[in-house]
């Protein structure tokens, strides 16, 4: 009786400790945190194709990371190639043109595949017979393993492959940006609804993370285009998207050095290219559905970061002709 | 009283003892000493050859600090997880039930000795990391030693975590399920917890190594924790420690052996 009462006292004991357990997980993460080298997608990128990441092959800092290049080679139907995003992939609208480009391509030779000549001559990881000192081994490894001539235009998937990537990616690493905003592409391109439910996800993650507000505000502006889909009911998201993205993108930008704010610690080409594009959209947007006094102002405070935006120097013309 | 004491401390040092000479007579720590030297080859290599730009040295420091922190923390689950289930097999662990000996001092004093020969390897392993790479970026250095400090209580936590778990299911379930826990323990949580009402409260009692690792967060030149963050992840940790060390003694107390 004794030994029970005592057993019942530790377990009671420990109930009411392991209750106060949630409080404290949910009240720190800290892994929550805007920036930082190896979020860096230019770091990333330069890290990736750096001697030291090719000696060891998928061994990375990250593996949301292994992760991401893993879908570069279900993209190339397996076949590993040395890493060859180039800086201007990682900005929002180019990924988005590029999926676009990708996808109106699809079906034309292969079965769900497409040559792409545009990237012939990037390495592949296991080296062609001119450059494999291995010999038989070598001539091995290219057949049991998917292996392209490099020489040759590369063959792409439709991206399908990809989508379980970029979930997992984002399971393992939340605050990993460049998965959500390219997996929101790519996701879109199969379901929209699960897409803008995706992004929406990585923004609650990242709040700071403007990329991911300016590749659903996007999504949004093709969704708008289309004549089945009623804008009105879209509209508020959409402005809202891009207000916030130039918003953080604002305040995030560090001040320019000769003119230039790219190439700064934790800014880079592709993010100003964003900031761009979420500032002359939100621009163009708010001139056309939404108040034009407002346009004004924001044309004018966007001049400030962008003075040599001739788009924005137009709607500011423009607004003031017609107040 | 004063006997009773020196007892349990004599024991203790006993059990502890027998714990470090298991994890020297083993061949785990040679392989981790092997992954070392070879981590370490190939930073005296890079040097030779030469840093390309300031961003690999970064991810050197952080594959070796992190190298540091998995072989440590895998060491200290493959020591915990033998523990009482080799004992039980070689029936070693009769004569030690046999002394004047609470079976609570008997967890205790393993999961102790556990989480210190894991302490000890990470120390090791962790300077050797952290000396042999050459610092060419920003670092906080009060995030360094919040990161070991973490470090301290995650080892502590997979020490009580892995011996309690060998004490529920056999040895190579518990092994895998403490390994499990460790490297995807972050995912399951958010896999568990997504979603609104009482799925994140349940979730948070999924141990969550990757709250104790600051590695990435410390070469990533982020600032160091406040002192409300840092108290807050010592409270999860410790909380969850004391609840796995706590279930651990209590199905051995129930145990009949």
């Amino acid at each position: 009786m004794n030994r029970w009462s005592g057993e019942a006292r530790r377990v009671l004991l420990l109930i009411l400790l392991s209750g106060g357990l949630p409080l404290l997980a949910l009240r720190v993460d800290p892994r929550a945190y805007a920036g930082g080298r190896s979020r860096d997608a230019v770091a990333r990128s330069v890290r990736n194709t750096s001697a030291i990441a090719r000696l060891l092959g998928e061994l990375r800092t990250s593996l949301s990371d292994m992760m991401f290049i893993k879908t570069e080679r279900y993209l190339h139907s397996g076949v590993g190639y040395v890493p060859h995003h180039s800086a201007q992939l990682l900005s929002v609208e180019e990924m988005g043109a590029e999926v676009d480009e990708h996808q109106s391509e699809i079906g034309a030779e292969h079965a769900g595949m497409i040559e792409d000549p545009s990237h012939a001559g990037t390495q592949t990881l296991i080296p062609d017979v001119s450059r494999d000192y291995r010999g038989f081994i070598g001539t091995l490894h290219r057949s049991v393993k998917p292996w392209r001539d490099p020489s040759r235009a590369h063959l792409h998937s439709d991206g399908t492959q990809l989508l379980p990537w970029f979930r997992i990616m984002t399971l393992n690493d939340p605050n990993y940006v460049m998965g959500y905003a390219v997996g929101g592409w790519w996701v879109s391109l199969h379901d929209v609804d699960a897409s803008l439910a995706f992004l929406a996800e990585g923004i609650r993650n990242n709040p700071d993370a403007f990329q991911i507000r300016l590749t659903r505000g996007m999504l949004l502006l093709r969704m708008m285009r289309r004549p089945e889909v009623p804008r009105l009911e879209l509209l508020d998201d959409l402005l809202g998207d891009f207000r916030e993205a130039a918003r953080l993108g604002v305040a995030q930008r560090p001040d320019p050095i000769d003119g230039l704010a790219e190439d700064q610690p934790g800014w880079s080409l592709f993010q100003e290219q964003d900031l761009w594009t979420a500032c002359q959209t939100l621009v163009l947007l708010e001139k056309q559905y939404g108040d034009a006094v407002e346009a004004h102002r924001l044309a004018q405070a966007f001049l400030g970061v962008f003075p040599d935006n001739t788009v924005l120097r137009n709607v500011l013309l423009e607004t003031a002709l017609e107040r | 009283m004063r006997d009773g004491l020196l007892l349990h401390r004599t024991a203790i040092r006993i059990i502890g003892r027998g714990v470090w000479i298991e994890l020297l007579r083993r061949q785990d720590l040679y392989v981790c000493g092997m992954l070392m030297v070879l981590f370490l080859l190939g930073v005296a290599v890079v040097r030779i050859v030469g840093i390309e730009a300031p961003a690999t040295g970064t991810f050197m420091l952080n594959m070796g600090l992190s190298l540091s922190t998995m072989t440590a923390h895998i060491l200290t689950l493959l020591l915990a997880v033998r523990q009482f289930p080799t004992e039980i097999e070689n029936r070693t662990l009769y004569p030690l039930l046999a002394r004047p000996v609470r079976r609570a001092d008997i967890v205790l004093a393993k999961w102790f000795a556990v989480g210190c020969c894991g302490v000890a390897v990470y120390a090791v392993l962790a300077g050797v990391a952290w000396i042999s790479v050459p610092k060419l970026e920003g670092y906080a250095s009060g995030l360094l030693l919040q990161m070991l400090l973490l470090q301290l209580v995650s080892l502590f936590l997979l020490s009580g975590l892995a011996i309690a778990l060998s004490l529920v299911v056999p040895r190579g379930i518990a092994l895998l399920a403490g390994g499990s826990l460790y490297f995807a323990g972050a995912t399951l949580r958010r896999l568990v917890g997504r979603g609104d009402g009482v799925r994140p409260v349940l979730a948070a009692y999924i141990p969550d190594f990757g709250m104790l690792d600051l590695t990435t967060r410390y070469t990533d030149g982020v600032a160091a924790l406040s002192s409300v963050e840092i108290v807050l992840l010592l409270g999860y940790g410790c909380g969850l420690v004391l609840l796995v060390v706590a279930f651990g003694v209590l199905v051995f107390n129930g145990r009949r052996l």
